[in-house]
């Protein structure tokens, strides 16, 4: 045993052209497995989170209030607090078109919102400077208003210096209590009309800078043990909403979590073919390691009815080659890691994508790399050792 | 090394001890070869040899017992009595053609014994490769029993008849058979290897082994750079590194000029005066003649069994 791992190191040394196109494609094989998993990893990882950002635990609910049929605050907060196990949070959001206003600059690109105290941790965003909208603001419809750092730092340079400044929307001053802190990424660079460009306002004194003075539009956050089950919370919301209208086409409830089921079912999808691609490449891999190891185990003819002659037993050469193909294979595999390591991490970073090298992939790849090796080493091995030593002599 | 070129002057009696067997005549069985004659591509002086082939046999018939019928062999003087090393008992070796059955060896029998220097001479198609395959353990015999020391390896299996070659049966080959990527100590460690001697053994023997054929410094050397006669020199310290009881030469000299030719006979030779047992297969008259006993295959038949110095007088 000792003798053939010998026998077997001495002739992968000897042979360094063969050994090493044999681990070629192996290395080739395992270090493109474990590349492209780890670059389809962190990109489904970085779609995920930045689809968590967005909010997967909301429901919004969209309203049409006709005269006749509506829906007041007063009756969604009830519901709300009656349905207190399944929501954390809610708040109405009121969309107002208007122009902000500071000193004598114009900002039309600003999106102004009327929201609830709730809103803050409904969207998870922190406060940079000051406070947030609070419930006396609301009820007592205070001119207080809260802005995003662009707003901020475009027109009072920095977010302490706004505080306590005053903005006026469609020419009525509000009072800025709060600046919310920075949501572009840090990469990037903030914009007119991004996602720093607002303004948040109590959405009893935003109702009255709309048009036909209702709100029509409410954010729910749900309970984390309800966010898989979100579709049993909007069949809820949607009995209560036909209650009052009547007609399911005057209210639409969403889900986000909803979405993020289709985008799973895209990612199962994106896995399926990444498993195609990578057991492809593999094959490839496979194929080559086979060619190379029959090859040489037919160039080598010779030499194994050399050694046969003079008295090397059947299994002793099956030993040596097995064990040729299994120490080459595992070389290749190990080489293969490195690399693949490398090479996500280095991709990961030209790509600007969170890639890493997935463990189990990595085991995958070396376990049937190694296997491919062992049994197309084995094959043609086996054949060999059985060969008569006169005819294995006589080939040249 | 003066050895090596010495040549061997052996003055040896000339009546020996002679019974041949020679089976009946060979009408009794198909043999392939004597229809492919026309297809042999030795150039050689045996185009001619029907009449030296004839010759051999009646001179062998006249030396023979006359009266005895019970199938008695050549014995050389010097070693009646003694057990043989290698017993061949009515060897066949039959290959199927198709529908057509090759006797390449047709009822051998031969003993050789312990000491000997024997050449087995036929030409190409005589079925002496097939004997030598038989002698070497390689290849088992359709029918007949081959003894090595007393054991038979004609019901052996494949891992039987290796530890026999590793243990017993030293190769020379005609195209010296070395590993080329190994260089000459591995080469010749090499059936040290398969016989399990520990490695510090395997490299001082195979070492000494070196010396004895003059090669020891350039151990570290690969076969390609060597000249033809070094690596066939190579392959007899190989062959003598396992310690064993018959050295086989194939065609030894087969791919040397003849300088070297001499020098590596002178090997054999030298081989044989320390008391090792040689058998060397050849189609060379000149070459079989060095040895000191002949046995002459035609056709799968033994057609002489004898001394060098009578078989001398005879072509």
């Amino acid at each position: 045993m000792l003798n053939s791992f010998n026998l077997a190191l001495k002739s992968i040394w000897s042979n360094k052209m063969r050994s090493f196109l044999t681990m070629l494609g192996i290395i080739i094989g395992v270090a493109a497995v474990i590349i492209l998993v780890g670059i389809v990893n962190g990109e489904m990882s970085y779609m995920t989170s930045s689809f968590a950002s967005m909010g997967t635990n909301r429901i919004t609910v969209n309203v049409t209030n006709l005269s006749s049929r509506s829906v007041s605050v007063d009756q969604m907060y009830d519901f709300y607090s009656d349905n207190e196990e399944y929501f954390t949070y809610l708040s109405p959001t009121v969309s107002v078109n208007a122009t902000v206003k500071v000193g004598n600059e114009n900002s039309d690109q600003t999106s102004i919102t009327g929201v609830s105290e709730d809103y803050l941790d409904i969207m998870d965003y922190d406060l940079e400077k000051g406070r947030f909208i609070q419930y006396a603001d609301i009820a007592a419809r205070q001119k207080v208003a809260v802005i995003g750092l662009y707003v901020a730092q475009t027109y009072y340079e920095t977010a302490e210096k706004a505080i306590g400044q005053r903005i006026s929307v469609n020419g009525t001053k509000y009072q800025i209590v709060g600046v919310v802190e920075r949501q572009t990424s840090s990469s990037d660079e903030m914009s007119e009309g991004g996602s720093d460009d607002f303004l948040y306002i109590p959405y009893t004194a935003a109702v009255k800078l709309t048009r036909n003075g209702t709100i029509n539009n409410y954010t729910f956050t749900l309970r984390d043990s309800y966010v898989e089950k979100a579709s049993t919370v909007t069949s809820v919301i949607e009995d209560f909403l036909y209650s009052i209208f009547k007609n399911d086409d005057l209210y639409r409830v969403t889900a986000m979590s909803e979405l993020l089921d289709s985008m799973n079912d895209m990612i199962a999808q994106m896995s399926l073919m990444l498993g195609g691609i990578a057991g492809i490449s593999l094959l490839v891999a496979g194929v080559g390691v086979m060619n190379i190891m029959l090859v040489s185990v037919t160039e080598r003819t010779r030499e194994i009815g050399i050694r046969k002659a003079l008295g090397a037993k059947k299994s002793t050469i099956l030993m040596q080659f097995v064990i040729e193909a299994a120490v080459t294979s595992s070389m290749g595999g190990v080489i293969g890691i490195v690399i693949g390591c490398i090479g996500t991490t280095m991709a990961g970073k030209i790509m600007n994508i969170d890639a890493q090298p997935s463990f189990g992939w990595i085991i995958a790849s070396f376990t049937i790399s190694m296997s491919i090796g062992l049994i197309f080493g084995y094959m043609p091995a086996r054949s060999a050792a059985t060969l008569n030593p006169i005819d294995a002599l006589r080939s040249d | 090394m003066k050895k090596q070129m010495a040549e061997q002057s052996e003055s040896q009696s000339h009546e020996d001890t002679i019974a041949k067997v020679s089976s009946d005549d060979s009408s009794a069985s198909v043999n392939a070869f004597q229809d492919s004659d026309s297809e042999e591509e030795e150039p050689d002086e045996y185009a001619e040899n029907h009449d030296e082939i004839a010759k051999l046999k009646a001179a062998q018939k006249a030396s023979r017992n006359s009266g005895e019928k019970s199938q008695t062999l050549y014995i050389p003087k010097e070693h009646i009595g003694e057990l043989p090393l290698l017993e061949l008992h009515d060897i066949y070796k039959i290959y199927k053609m198709g529908s057509e059955e090759v006797h390449a060896n047709d009822g051998i029998s031969i003993n050789i014994y312990t000491g000997e220097f024997v050449a087995i001479v036929g030409k190409s198609g005589s079925g002496k490769s097939t004997l030598m395959n038989i002698i070497g353990a390689l290849d088992v015999p359709t029918s007949g029993k081959y003894l090595i020391h007393g054991q038979d390896t004609s019901s052996m299996s494949d891992d039987e008849l290796a530890t026999i070659r590793n243990k017993k049966i030293g190769f020379i080959f005609q195209q010296y058979n070395l590993l080329p990527r190994d260089n000459l100590l591995d080469n010749v460690c090499l059936p040290l290897l398969y016989a399990g001697v520990p490695k510090a053994e395997q490299k001082e023997r195979a070492m000494r082994q070196l010396e004895r054929v003059g090669l020891a410094d350039k151990w570290m050397q690969k076969p390609a750079q060597l000249s033809g006669g070094q690596q066939q020199r190579v392959s007899i310290a190989r062959a003598l590194a396992g310690d064993p009881e018959l050295i086989l030469a194939d065609e030894p000299t087969g791919a040397l000029d003849s300088k070297t030719s001499r020098q590596v006979l002178g090997f054999l030779k030298d081989i044989n005066k320390d008391g090792n047992t040689v058998v060397m297969i050849t189609h060379d008259n000149s070459i079989a003649l060095e040895a000191k006993r002949i046995v002459r295959i035609s056709d799968g038949k033994v057609v002489y069994d004898g001394t060098a110095e009578d078989y001398a007088k005879l072509i």
